[in-house]
């Protein structure tokens, strides 16, 4: 007779044995195995922790959660060391069975699904499936196109986080050959989204890679089954490099931030759509009528200006370069709580792009994108917007809003350079009563008090005025030569638009508010045109709203990449070619897209390549509106 | 640690093999018929690395109630293995895990694979019942050399493992300075096994301990899969000379001061047992007593060399001699009263002694009949007595080398210099003197006059007669005409071997440089990846909007 293994029953555990009678046919046999828990009784509850066998357990009550009914119980070591633990006693209704149910296998479509142990390693351990399919055809193995962490960990509960650990509910991963998850993804764009630093990022998606198993390490005792190293980025060269790695949430934004920012632009453009068309309808009906939620931008850049290292051969100590921040901040209208009241107006970034220039072409390629004609662009006096609005949809026909609070900042200034202009009050350095009582009118309500000849007469007596302190008028006459007409040809637009912005401050504030999270501490650091307008993409669709319910984002990357087999979109390929290198003993070349102001007119011959459109029989905002031509 | 160049090339000589670290877990059979595996692991180290590639772990069910005893050291209760599958189910992938060309198995303890072979063992028993489920058994096992890493840190003298012949795992990964979080777990402790493993080898490496693993496994006789040898203490330490309690006690009273005539009578009477017994101490004596009574002791003591017939005992007796010459030559430290042997007749005293030496009984290999020289690994005095010597004759009586010292005595073209009038009588002396030389100029800094000794030298065919010199010779000719014409001399060197460590050292010198010269035109070939990639879908990109046409 010779032991023949261990066989558990619903009786307990027996030992199965092999007699081999000298006579007659051999047998097996079974009996209970020693130290097995007998028949009826419950059996006793062990500690999770596989290393805890020799330990006391007691039993401590029951308490109940969300997930069901949990059992508690004290493990006493021999050392007198004890902890608690809980096992789940009865699920709450469906959790239980929707956890435990395997993904499907993408070839058969009934199958028997089960699991087939785990490939990788470390933070990149997945399950793997493996499938059998009803029809007959042969087994075979399967990972679904994103795979799931592996989280066996041999218990069915979690003492530290109060979830079932159910071996198909590992996260998903990003993408194949990534350690990273979808959520982290998610994350590490809303970070971004908000203007985190690429490296802030990057060290965040390091830290948080392997987050599952070490939990599971930490938590659950499953250092039996788990990778005992799993438990942070190795120590090799590769990863002391991979720290510094900006290039990990870089690539993300080259990833994905199209794929988040496309669904976001295409709702922006439908409702504009829509809209141009009731406005259109609307003016074609009644020309002359005040549109009651006229399509508005407001336009503002923000230089960048970098000084760098000085290149060999260069006279000038520091290499200056600089860059543009252009952006249009769009007003969303919303009813009037009471009929006598205004509109209220919301400001939400619409776009945002960077440009080495901010010139005529880099604003008509910025009006390009947004498709829609507006019915009111509200900016400074820039030249370059104005310019680009006319030529991009005809003379008059958008109604140009000068900033007023613009104005009257410039007009002030100028003014206070001249000589006698000015004089103390209470320790400040103000304006003399004679110019200053000139500058109150400059506002919204007084200045829609004025006919144009009003607005002439103005300007003549503020020209006098200075005359008398006297102080040269020269730059009085200059700042007249800018403001004069484009404040006359607002003003009819003003009074029959009330409820429009009369200054750009939402522009400026969206920048303060919204990117110079982006800009601080690093906006001498963007190089890559492409990347950086796609990383504003994402603070725009912030913006818009694309980031307020991440597990939408992770639907959108989950759904993507699962179309693609798993693939993520390639990365890097935004990258700017370099040209060759020097001859020894020169500095390296270095070609940035970002500050290549030959860019912005290659990209504006290329793209601007429709005529701008005609002003046409009168139906457009601009000519309802009174603007000059 | 950190390794040179020389020992990060014996490093990955050593490890150039597949190791298969393996560990079980089990329990006892109740019954007595040996034990149970329970759980075991494989884990290979590649390329002097522990890889997760081909690791391999299984759990599985003994067969028999797990043993409390057990339970309480590795955590496995009788319920948590009833469900699980026998050994039998996993003794093909346990085999096809094992089956790697040219690999060598490594486990801490023989137990491992004790059970492993029992349970197939097992197997065949089943079989030849009439069990046919299982197809392979013992004779399926690959016949592997074995590591075990409970001795091999005693042989390879670890530091911190002292006296202690076998060291625990806990202990191995403590010394070596490895984490093994999970004792008692079979696939952690195979880890640790194989990262402990490493750091041995590498310190293998940085000792130059064995020149290749081959020669570590001779030494370290474990035997093989087939033929496994029980672990016990290393060979080395069983088959020292054995120096009884009686003798170890006459050593108590050094000869630190002039003696006697009486005290070197019965110095001298000390030294006849130490002989004999080939007593380790007796060159610590001679090197204390040659301070005051190196003179009076010398000519005794080499009068005894007649005496001697065994072997290990000429070799211990000149030992003492070579000891007593160094300890009370000039430029001893600290000062002698007289030099046992003087400058002005040691060249003469070695041409009468020479073939005496020569002529006398030379130590066995290794074991108990060979001198403390011997077993110690530092060359046989019989071999390099000569250089002793050679070292007071040449430094003469300021027991110190100068760069007028050399022009004047030395090198150079006329007749009265040493390296022209030793040559025909005293070729091996001059070879040397010749490296002595070399070797003081090229701590002066002066490189480009080593070099022109080294080419005098090498002109008069010096280089091979000398191994110290045959290194420094062998690195000139490999840089100017080849590692072929370098081999060439040190082979022509080596097939005069003796017992003196430099030969060694040449012959690693010359594996290095073969090993290199494999390691480089293996670098330089193309590699050819065969491993099957899926690639990522055509048009999966994000095109750049921003780029001119």
């Amino acid at each position: 007779m010779r032991r023949r293994g261990l066989r558990a029953s619903a009786a307990g555990t027996r030992q199965r044995f092999e007699c081999l009678p000298e006579t007659g046919k051999r047998h097996f046999f079974t009996s209970p195995a020693a130290g097995a828990v007998e028949a009826g009784r419950s059996p006793r509850q062990r500690c999770p922790d596989p290393w805890h066998a020799d330990a006391r357990v007691q039993g401590r009550g029951t308490r109940t959660t969300k997930a069901g009914t949990w059992r508690r119980f004290r493990c006493t070591r021999p050392d007198g060391s004890s902890h608690f633990f809980q096992v789940l006693a009865s699920a709450a209704d469906t959790q239980l069975t929707s956890l435990d149910r395997p993904p499907g296998c993408p070839e058969h479509a009934v199958s028997k699904v089960t699991r087939q142990g785990v490939y990788g390693r470390g933070a990149t351990k997945r399950q793997r499936y493996r499938c059998v399919p009803a029809d007959g055809t042969a087994p075979h193995t399967f990972t679904p196109p994103l795979a799931r962490e592996a989280v066996e960990v041999g218990v069915e509960s979690c003492t530290t986080c109060d979830e079932l650990l159910s071996p198909h509910r590992g996260a998903l991963t990003g993408a194949r050959h990534t350690p990273w998850t979808l959520a982290l993804y998610a994350r590490a764009l809303n970070e971004l989204s908000m203007g985190a630093s690429y490296a802030a990022v990057s060290l965040m998606m390091r830290e948080y890679r392997d987050r599952a198993s070490r939990h599971l390490l930490e938590h659950h005792g499953g250092g039996a089954l788990l990778d005992g190293q799993a438990t942070g980025a190795a120590q090799s060269y590769t990863a002391a490099q991979g720290k510094s790695a900006w290039h990990l949430a870089a690539d993300l934004v080259e990833q994905y931030a199209p794929l988040l920012w496309r669904p976001v632009e295409q709702q922006m453009r439908d409702r504009d759509r829509q809209q141009r068309a009731a406005n259109d309808q609307q003016l074609a009906a009644a020309p002359n009528a005040a549109l009651a939620t006229p399509i508005t931008w407001l336009l503002d850049e923000q230089p960048v200006i970098l000084s760098g290292r000085r290149r060999r051969g260069q006279q000038r100590r520091l290499e200056r370069n600089q860059w543009s921040l252009l952006v249009v901040v769009e007003v969303r209208w919303h009813p009037a709580e009471d009929p006598m009241s205004y509109p209220r107006r919301e400001y939400r970034l619409r776009l945002a792009r960077a440009y080495p220039r901010a010139n005529e072409q880099a604003w008509r390629l910025v009006l390009d994108e947004l498709g829609e004609r507006p019915d009111f662009i509200v900016a400074d006096k820039a030249e370059a917007i104005s310019n680009a609005v006319t030529k991009q949809y005809g003379a008059g026909v958008v109604g140009l809003v000068p900033s007023l609070f613009h104005i009257q900042r410039n007009l002030r200034d100028a003014l206070r350079k001249l000589p006698g202009a000015t004089t103390k009050l209470e320790g400040r350095t103000v304006l003399v009563p004679e110019l200053a009582k000139h500058l109150d009118v400059l506002a919204r309500d007084e200045l829609l008090n004025l006919g144009p000849a009003d607005w002439t007469r103005w300007w003549d007596d503020l020209i006098g005025a200075v005359a008398t302190l006297p102080a040269p008028v020269t730059g009085v006459l200059e700042q007249r030569r800018i403001y004069e007409p484009r404040v006359a040809a607002a003003l009819p637009i003003l009074a029959r638009q009330p409820q429009l912005p009369a200054s750009n401050a939402a522009v400026e504030n969206r920048i303060r508010h919204a990117l110079e999270p982006f800009l601080d501490n690093r906006k001498q650091l963007y190089r890559n045109l492409a990347r950086t307008n796609f990383l504003l993409d994402l603070a725009v669709a912030r913006a818009q709203g694309a980031f307020t319910d991440l597990d939408e984002v992770t639907r959108l990357l989950r759904e993507d990449n699962e179309a693609a087999g798993g693939w993520a979109p390639a990365p890097r390929t935004l990258a700017d070619a370099q040209p060759p290198p020097r001859a020894e003993g020169e500095p390296p070349p270095v070609y940035s897209s970002l500050l290549n102001p030959l860019l912005v007119a290659a990209l504006a011959e290329q793209r601007l390549t429709q005529p701008p459109v005609r002003q046409q029989d009168g139906q457009q905002g601009g000519q309802q509106s009174g603007g000059r031509p | 640690m950190t390794l040179t160049d020389a020992g990060f090339e014996l490093f990955q000589h050593l490890t150039a093999r597949t190791f298969l670290v393996l560990d079980t877990e089990y329990t006892r059979d109740p019954d007595g018929d040996g034990d149970r595996i329970i759980s075991l692991a494989i884990t290979p180290v590649v390329g002097g690395k522990r890889v997760r590639d081909g690791e391999l772990y299984v759990e599985m069910n003994p067969g028999v109630p797990v043993d409390p005893r057990s339970t309480a050291v590795h955590g496995f209760t009788t319920e948590a293995v009833a469900r699980k599958r026998r050994f039998g189910y996993y003794a093909p992938a346990v085999l096809d895990a094992l089956t790697v060309p040219d690999a060598v198995l490594v486990c801490h303890t023989g137990s491992d694979i004790r059970v492993l072979r029992r349970e197939l063992e097992r197997l065949d028993e089943a079989r030849a019942t009439g069990d046919a489920t299982v197809p392979v058994g013992l004779e399926q096992l690959p016949e592997l050399p074995i590591i075990d890493t409970s001795t091999l840190p005693r042989l390879l003298r670890l530091p911190g493992v002292g006296q202690r012949g076998v060291v625990s795992l806990a202990t191995l990964c403590q010394l070596v300075g490895v984490a093994n979080a999970e004792a008692h777990h079979a696939r952690a402790d195979a880890r640790a096994t194989a990262d402990a493993l490493v750091k041995l080898l590498l310190h293998a490496a940085g000792a130059f301990a064995y020149d290749s693993l081959e020669a570590l496994l001779e030494d370290h006789a474990r035997g093989t899969t087939h033929d496994p040898k029980l672990p016990g203490y290393i060979r080395s330490r069983r088959e020292a000379p054995v120096v009884p309690t009686e003798h170890l006690v006459r050593h108590d009273s050094p000869l630190t001061h002039a003696g006697t005539p009486a005290e070197q009578q019965a110095w001298l009477e000390l030294a006849v047992e130490c002989v004999r017994l080939r007593c380790p101490h007796l060159r610590t004596e001679a090197t204390l007593a040659a301070q005051e009574n190196g003179a009076a002791l010398f000519d005794p003591l080499v009068a005894l060399l007649a005496t001697v017939t065994e072997p290990g005992q000429a070799g211990t007796l000149l030992g003492a001699v070579a000891a007593l010459i160094t300890a009370s030559s000039p430029g001893a430290d600290p000062p002698a009263a007289a030099p046992a042997l003087a400058h002005t007749r040691a060249l003469r005293w070695w041409s009468k002694q020479r073939p005496q030496v020569e002529a006398s009984t030379p130590c066995e290999p290794s074991g108990s009949r060979s001198c403390p020289d011997c077993w110690e690994g530092h060359g046989c005095p019989r071999d390099t007595l000569y250089q002793p010597v050679t070292r007071i004759a040449v430094l003469g009586e300021q027991g110190r080398l100068t760069k007028t010292g050399i022009r004047d005595r030395l090198f150079g073209k006329r007749e009265d210099r040493r390296i022209n009038r030793w040559s025909p009588t005293h070729p091996r002396e001059t070879a040397y003197m010749a490296w002595m030389v070399f070797t003081f100029t090229v701590e002066e800094d002066r490189v480009l006059a080593a070099n022109d000794y080294l080419a005098v030298a090498m002109s008069k065919g010096l280089h091979l007669l000398e191994p110290r010199l045959a290194r420094v010779a062998c690195q000139s000719i490999a840089e100017t005409r080849g590692l072929t014409a370098a081999k060439e001399v040190a082979g022509t060197v080596l097939a005069g071997r003796t017992t003196d460590p430099a030969y060694h050292e040449l012959e690693l010198w010359m594996t290095w440089h073969e090993q290199a010269a494999v390691a480089t035109a293996r670098a330089q070939q193309p590699r050819t990846i065969t491993h099957r990639r899926l690639a990522r879908p055509e048009g999966r990109v994000n095109p750049n909007p921003y780029l001119p046409r």
